[in-house]
């Protein structure tokens, strides 16, 4: 109380002594000797990562002789004209980012693209603040790397912002420039899609476990960022709670690192299961959207759409995990905002109004990879294995647990198979035929459905 | 799925004779002979309640012979000169209401309204289907009758529509009237709010234990519909679920009775809990509206918030129920809708945005009774008896549950105690010393936190 009242009371020298020790204490931890560097890189430059480590350097990077933050993303990525144009609106609207601009002969490059007369690439603007997927919110400017092998050989934080469908070929490569390493460094993912592996036994991979495998860094080294994730938001300060899940050794260290005074960092111990309901609340997100769309923001059908999805999510995670209600509040926090605002929900939004097609892919301009959709297809795949099946609560039979997710199997439908249109999702929640949520959960709570193989335990 | 062959034919015919099925069904279960109609009374003339009645009305109305749905309200309250224009307004935008009204001779008097040269009262424009509460959504015409007595004396159901400050009151005044029946009427409660009871041991008093204490009507018949609640949204035929309450013998009857395509109704045995959180969550209703003004509706600061109040929720169901994981799918989503939208999270938004104040009190003009307010103080007094002391998680020594519960207690000093503005909410959400919520959930599931008393079933009762 009394270092809170101390801290919160100071003026700047008080902040800078509190932020120093918890470097200073970091440092400690990872054995950095005066004069040797802590470094920092966040690999993959999308809304999340950008913002992550945009909020490191703001809070540690007046410190140089002790820390440094770089960023890396691929290079030739080209800014098109329409965002240019867009993104010198933004400039010239903020004072603050023009006068900086000037101050560091980085403006006339932004009026040339304006007029076409230049063409910008994504780490260019990126090494003066600007995400291509978040062009509203400068962020601070950063060290920009296109080179990964320059950017990674002698990290001792690695922050895992590229898509999950790209974590495994990024790693690996990464995994040939550590060949030599005689440190191992800590890892930090906030990738949130998942896999599904089929053979030999159906389970799920998560971006962490694509990460050990490809790296061979140890598991307690590999840490899981989780939580709601309006990055923009984050860095415009709006409080924030967030999760890191991981071995006790880094977990709890990295929780104070991280930590600021609006975005306040949880500990906990499972890093498998919030991984995987992370990716799990992005496939429910898209059938939020879409919802929405559909009812013109209609608050009753939103809420019928919520009591079964947060009931499938509870019997999933019953398959998944020994005590699921443990996830009960964060888990329903993190599921609100995702379905409230977010990619994946906008994305379920676009396709109800026709705006986007499932044709264009998961990858789209200004928003970047949209999780939800590989992880409809991974979790559909997964719980229709026969080998997992359940005893259906009416009729006296087993089936697969899909077929007692009525949302999943529609967006499955609709986004992979695509042989159904976005609005059929309401045909879901307007079925008079489907069981009562509270079944699902009354179902999933008095049956022993726990299925250790799923998430690769014993 | 034959049945569902028969609703897709066409309207007319088809779906005729399915919902007089349905009549004759419930008609037959409480024993009314040909001629003798079901009478149907709604008590209470808010949002909810004058819906409720208007789609029974719709779905029933036309079977004259078969049953009759009238509604209740008080006489006497004036329809102010905005509101008579605003109304003015909204019949003139609506071709179907301006007709209807013109072919029955009720018009007119909406145009001297408008010009402020006559008063309109509440009941007389609820007979052309106009509540009060919520103007810019037409009902159907409706049968009001303002004599109590006249209203519910042959009652066979009867639905509470008042809100729960009424309900001991107005239940009280039916008892009188029904001192002489011979058939014990089925009531079935739309009412949210609760009070707390400290004597002669902590309790929670709900308005279904309200009626029944007031009339005698044995609790088997008397049930609750809880469910989200935008009445506007339910009547314009916007996809919404609700949950019966209640005794075996009636919530299934009833529950087959009141749905309809657009309104599924599913049956629960276990109508305390429901009626209860249906009070709790219009308390951190009125907390999330707060949160949205003042963080100008920032979804990351809501989503703190809601990770803090279900947390405390999961947390209070647990001194309330003995297996309250069953509450997580329906109650959770009703919570989502009646943060995101409903007349408490308006009132916590106008409250923080200073268009509205404490003073004004909890029955606001166009909204009705803002029922979290008094469930606020309601929860805070029961929970901060000390015979209900838990384990502090960190500090060893017992404390209130209340102390474990800080979105409740700063709610209960911005709106009940008054000693702070609304926009300490915000501290509530943003303090760093704040416990992580998993650790209250932890907390609350690994040990034994269930007091029966506080439902007034003592150790030993039989659960229904």
């Amino acid at each position: 109380m009394v270092g809170s009242v101390h801290v919160n009371g100071s003026v700047h020298g008080g902040n800078g002594t509190a932020t120093e020790e918890r470097l200073d204490e970091l440092r400690r931890l990872l054995g950095k000797s005066e004069g040797d560097l802590l470094k920092i890189v966040s690999v993959g430059a999308g809304a999340w990562g950008s913002v992550f480590a945009a909020l490191l350097q703001d809070a540690y990077g007046h410190f140089r002789d002790k820390v440094q933050i770089r960023i890396w993303r691929r290079p030739g990525r080209t800014v098109d004209r329409s965002t240019a144009e867009h993104l010198f609106e933004v400039i010239n609207s903020r004072e603050d980012v023009l006068r900086r601009l000037i101050r560091r002969c980085a403006y006339l490059k932004y009026v040339e693209a304006r007029l076409g007369d230049r063409t910008l690439y994504a780490d260019e603007i990126l090494k003066d603040g600007f995400c291509l997927n978040m062009i509203e919110t400068p962020l601070c400017p950063l060290k920009v790397v296109t080179n990964l092998q320059e950017a990674v050989w002698d990290a001792d934080i690695v922050v895992n912002g590229v898509p999950s469908t790209e974590t495994r070929e990024v790693f690996d490569e990464i995994s040939e420039y550590w060949k030599e390493r005689i440190s191992v460094p800590v890892i930090i993912s906030l990738a949130k899609g998942i896999e599904a592996s089929l053979d030999p036994i159906p389970r799920i991979i998560t971006p962490t476990q694509m990460i050990s495998s490809a790296t061979g860094v140890p598991t307690e080294n590999i840490l899981y960022l989780g939580g709601p994730n309006i990055a923009s938001e984050i860095y415009n300060k709006e409080y924030a709670n967030a999760r890191i899940c991981g071995s006790n050794k880094w977990r709890k260290p990295l929780a104070k690192f991280l930590r600021q005074p609006h975005f306040i960092v949880w500990d906990n111990s499972d890093l498998v299961t919030h991984e995987v309901m992370g990716g799990l609340k992005n496939v429910y997100a898209i059938g939020a959207g879409m919802v929405a769309a559909l009812t013109n923001e209609s608050a009753t059908s939103k809420s019928v759409y919520f009591a079964h999805c947060t009931s499938e999510m509870i019997f999933i995670t019953h398959l998944l995990t020994e005590q699921p209600e443990k996830l009960a509040g964060p888990l329903l926090a993190d599921t609100y905002v995702t379905l409230l605002k977010g990619r994946n929900a906008w994305y379920g939004q676009m396709l109800a109004k026709g705006e986007l097609s499932p044709d264009m892919g998961d990858s789209i301009k200004g928003k970047g990879m949209i999780q939800g959709i590989s992880a409809v297809g991974a979790f559909f795949e997964l719980l229709s294995q026969p080998s997992l099946s359940v005893q259906h609560p009416e009729e006296n039979k087993q089936v697969a647990p899909a077929e007692l997710c009525p949302i999943l199997k529609r967006l499955y439908r609709i986004l992979i198979k695509r042989e159904l249109p976005a609005r059929d999702i309401l045909q879901a929640l307007r079925d008079e035929t489907m069981n009562d949520p509270r079944e699902r959960i009354e179902m999933a709570q008095s049956h022993a459905f726990y299925r250790p193989s799923l998430l690769g335990k014993p | 799925m034959g049945g569902a062959e028969a609703l897709g034919q066409p309207d007319g015919h088809a779906n005729g004779a399915v919902v007089e099925e349905k009549l004759d069904l419930l008609r037959r279960q409480l024993g009314k002979a040909d001629g003798d109609p079901l009478r149907i009374v709604g008590v209470g003339a808010g949002a909810w309640g004058s819906v409720f009645c208007a789609l029974l009305q719709d779905a029933y109305g036309h079977l004259r012979d078969k049953a009759q749905v009238r509604i209740w309200r008080r006489p006497g309250r004036a329809v102010d000169r905005a509101t008579a224009e605003h109304l003015f307004d909204v019949i003139n935008a609506r071709e179907d209401v301006l007709r209807r009204l013109i072919r029955r001779c009720a018009y007119l008097k909406y145009v001297e309204a408008r010009l402020g040269d006559r008063t309109l009262y509440a009941d007389e424009i609820l007979r052309d289907g106009f509540c009060l509460n919520m103007i810019d959504t037409p009902l159907c015409p409706l049968k009001v009758v303002t004599n109590l007595q006249e209203a519910v004396w042959d009652a066979d159901i009867v639905v509470n529509g008042l809100p729960s400050t009424d309900t001991r009151e107005v239940f009280g005044e039916i008892r009188r009237y029904w001192k002489e029946r011979i058939t014990a009427p089925i009531i079935i409660s739309l009412a949210k709010g609760i009070e707390a009871s400290l004597d002669p041991l902590p309790r929670i008093i709900t308005p279904t234990q309200m009626i029944s204490n007031a009339t005698g009507v044995p609790s088997e018949n008397i049930l609750y519909l809880g469910g989200p609640n935008i009445a506007s949204e339910i009547y314009n035929k916007e996809y919404a679920n609700a949950r019966i309450c209640g005794a075996d013998k009636w919530r299934k009857p009833l529950a087959k009775f009141l749905r309809q395509p657009h309104f599924i109704v599913w049956d629960n045995s276990d109508l305390i809990t429901h009626e209860v959180m249906g009070g709790l969550k219009n308390v951190y209703a009125i907390g999330a509206g707060m949160v949205a003004a003042l963080t100008n509706e920032s979804a990351t600061s809501k989503s703190v918030y809601f990770a803090l109040c279900t947390s405390e929720m999961i947390y209070i169901t647990h001194l309330l129920e003995e297996e309250p994981e069953k509450l997580a799918g329906p109650l959770l989503a009703d919570t989502y809708v009646t943060l995101l939208k409903g007349r408490n999270a308006w009132y916590g938004q106008k409250l923080a945005k200073g268009e509205l104040t404490l003073e004004m009190g909890d029955s606001i003009k166009g909204k009705g009774t803002i029922q979290g307010v008094s469930a606020v103080d309601a929860f805070y007094e029961l929970l901060s008896q000390d015979s209900l002391s838990v384990m502090h998680p960190e500090a060893n020594r017992s404390v209130a549950p209340v102390e474990m519960c800080p979105i409740l207690k700063a709610l209960h000093r911005i709106l009940i105690t008054r000693d702070r503005p609304a926009d300490s909410i915000l501290q509530a959400i943003r303090d760093e010393t704040m416990y992580d919520p998993r650790e209250r959930i932890e907390m609350a599931q690994g040990h034994s936190l269930y007091r029966p008393s506080l439902l007034g079933q003592p150790k030993g009762d039989v659960k229904t």
